[in-house]
């Protein structure tokens, strides 16, 4: 492990590198602070970018568009009122509370320390689990892994929301495209319509990249024609100076701090969970330290900013252990690893080991530029909170192009982007989830190969899922999850009936 | 008809004839081995199951329509966007279409140039020369970042 660390650290500690997060960590923070603009989007957007650079600056530059990503979403929650990403919801609720005290300073502060503390934490529980759960996962077959790859989709429910049917057939549709091409065990062709651009199955980047950049394009090209010459008034904002929290303030909430990030890190390694739900539920434990929250209270800020930053390590023990992601961020950086050349899962530990702990490495380093720059530069983002969405988006179309272009070459991909974009647009107007669809693109082939490699061991008996128990334990926590929806109603409704009846 | 039920139907119409091209697959030689068509076959049965839950779910209810005339009497002018937003949003991907096809025929810069400078004005930016200076100056960027600095290539254009 010391050899790897030593090794790890001359390849993050590379001027390259250290560039690349730089500009990474801006990126992700700049995309957080902008309303509307997620961070998922600046991911795939890098991806083509980083295609001429090795892997580990590459991935760095993700990473800091990831963590950075994560904890620029409080500056407008604080400022406007408005989470900046999904994840900032409950950071809203005290942090603008504060700002309309005009403590917008104190609670920027905070939001940037509660956001490196639960990093940090997660990236150690990070580098002290993930070797560990990789030795275990090294033995796994194809029943394991048929199994556990289940259970990673099985979260396409918690995805989902409210609408879990349309969660699931956006999950179903995944899959079947992963159906497109040669077939995992025979090399027959399937559903390529006589195609050659399809003889490699349908790409994920092509698809990535219309189904979250196309819609949020468009919304925003019809929502700047809507709103013509209206501005925002933020006059108040540009003179915010963020405030670190006093050594009081830090002892006071050094617990509260350390169970948001525990809550963020424990949920964000559960696929599916990610950053809202962390939040919130840090959120409830600083009103149960602070029965004051929702009035403007730090604790109020750093709880859920601790959680939602806690995620981002947690949520890479399934993705660089067993090649699992939990959420779409994590999706796209499944496929970065792919495109160069590391496939997530226990045999990156054992072959690239050195890459791994430079990735560990990275990512501490982006969570102390993460300080650095949102603490010092926080005037600068308040000025990108003004700057033309229609702008940006006009960038962001180019590189739409191009990135699914510069994948392969090929100009099928382009289609493949712009089709995959107007799919993407109809979902989103009906209601129907993208980031199931997206996960089952991702983990679609895995299943089917090794569901149907098990079979041709066992000479098609299917008891070979049940006989073996980790794949009994994930195919049951599978099955568990994707009738709870189902069952869940239907005993509330038996529950209430028998105790109205009593 | 509501939408989940028109879309549930589009689905079953899509499930049944993905099915039939899935019935011309090959069967396996392989002992053990369910075969190329078991996989997509499980995944439209499951799709066909949900599909027709789908049917069945009511739509959610949408927010009551804006108020056309005020207290005073006054008329108030709602916009394509607020009406027809779908429509709007469709013109825009025709044209985006059309910009892609551009380029495939007359290469990367030219193509995105004029679909660029189409779009900003369909949003509302009504001075051309804004527009279309807006447009080139972007995808001048694209193409030095991308052709020029990091080498890699954009999409050529088949006439010249």
């Amino acid at each position: 492990m010391l050899e790897y660390l030593s090794q790890g650290l001359v390849i993050a500690l590379s001027w390259e590198n250290l560039l690349f997060m730089l500009f990474g960590t801006i990126l992700g923070l700049v995309f957080a602070s902008i309303p509307g603009l997620t961070f998922s989007t600046a991911l795939i957007l890098l991806i083509p970018l980083t295609f001429g650079l090795e892997a580990v600056p590459a991935i760095s530059v993700l990473l800091g568009v990831y963590a950075g990503g994560m904890s620029g979403g409080s500056i407008s929650a604080i400022l406007l009122g408005i989470p900046g990403t999904p994840s900032a919801a409950a950071t809203v609720i005290d942090g603008h509370e504060m700002a309309k005290k005009g403590e917008a300073g104190r609670a920027l502060g905070m939001a940037v320390y509660a956001s490196v503390f639960g990093g940090i934490f997660s990236l150690l529980v990070l580098m002290l689990v993930a070797p560990q759960l990789a030795s275990v996962a090294i033995k796994f077959g194809p029943p394991e892994i048929f199994a556990l790859v289940v259970f990673g989709l099985s979260t396409i429910v918690s995805l989902s929301g409210t609408e879990v049917v349309k969660g699931l057939l956006a999950g179903l549709f995944g899959l079947l495209l992963t159906t497109v091409g040669l077939d995992p065990v025979m090399g027959l062709q399937r559903f390529t319509f006589d195609q050659p651009g399809l003889m490699v199955g349908i790409g994920i980047m092509p698809v990535m990249i219309g189904m979250f950049a196309l819609p949020e394009i468009i919304d925003t090209f019809l929502e700047a024609k809507k709103n013509k010459g209206q501005q925002r008034d933020d006059t108040q904002n540009k003179k915010v100076k963020a405030a670190f929290p006093t050594f009081k303030e830090i002892r006071k909430t050094f617990v509260l701090m350390v169970k948001s990030s525990a809550i963020g890190t424990g949920l964000g390694a559960i696929p599916g969970t990610g950053g809202p739900i962390a939040s919130f539920l840090a959120y409830d434990q600083a009103r149960r330290s602070e029965p004051k929250c929702g009035t403007g209270r730090v604790e109020g800020v750093g709880a859920p900013e601790a959680a939602n930053n806690g995620v981002t390590g947690g949520a890479l023990i399934p993705l660089l252990t067993l090649g699992i992601p939990g959420d779409s961020a994590t999706a796209i950086m499944l496929g970065a690893f792919l495109i160069h050349g590391l496939a997530p899962g226990p045999l990156l530990f054992q072959n690239f080991g050195d890459l791994v702990y430079a990735i560990f490495i990275s990512i501490l380093i982006i969570y102390l530029m993460v300080l650095v720059i949102q603490f010092f530069g926080i005037r600068l983002f308040v000025k990108v909170l003004d700057f033309p969405k229609v702008n940006l988006m006009i960038i962001i179309l180019a590189i739409s192009v191009v990135g699914s272009f510069a994948i392969n070459l090929n100009f099928s991909d382009v289609i493949i982007m712009f089709f995959s974009g107007l799919l993407g647009y109809f979902m989103k107007r009906y209601g129907f989830p993208i980031t199931p669809l997206i996960l089952a693109l991702v983990l679609g082939y895995t299943i089917e190969d090794n569901f149907r490699k098990s079979l041709v061991f066992s000479d098609g008996s299917y008891s070979i899922f049940v006989q073996n128990p980790v794949s009994l334990v994930f195919l049951t926590l599978a099955l568990v999850i994707l009738l709870a929806p189902f069952v869940k109603p239907w005993l509330q409704r038996r529950f209430s009936k028998k105790k109205a009846l009593q | 008809m509501k939408h989940n039920r028109i879309i549930a139907l589009i689905l079953l119409a899509f499930v049944i004839w993905w099915g039939f091209l899935t019935t011309r697959l090959p069967e396996t030689t392989m002992i053990g081995e369910p075969g190329p068509k078991f996989f997509p076959s499980v995944i439209l049965l499951l799709m066909a199951v949900f599909s027709v839950i789908l049917f069945f779910i009511k739509d959610e209810k949408k927010q009551e329509t804006p108020e056309l005339i005020m207290e005073d009497g006054e008329k108030i002018e709602i916009e394509e966007e607020e009406t027809h937003p779908m429509k709007s949003a469709l013109k825009l991907f025709a044209v985006f279409l059309a910009g892609i096809i551009l380029v495939y025929f007359v290469g990367f810069s030219i193509g995105m140039i004029i679909c660029l400078t189409v779009m900003l004005w369909m949003i509302g930016w009504k001075i051309f020369p804004r527009a279309f200076l807006f447009s080139a100056s972007v995808t001048l960027i694209v193409y030095f970042l991308f052709d020029w600095l990091m080498r890699i290539p954009l999409p050529a254009g088949r006439l010249f």
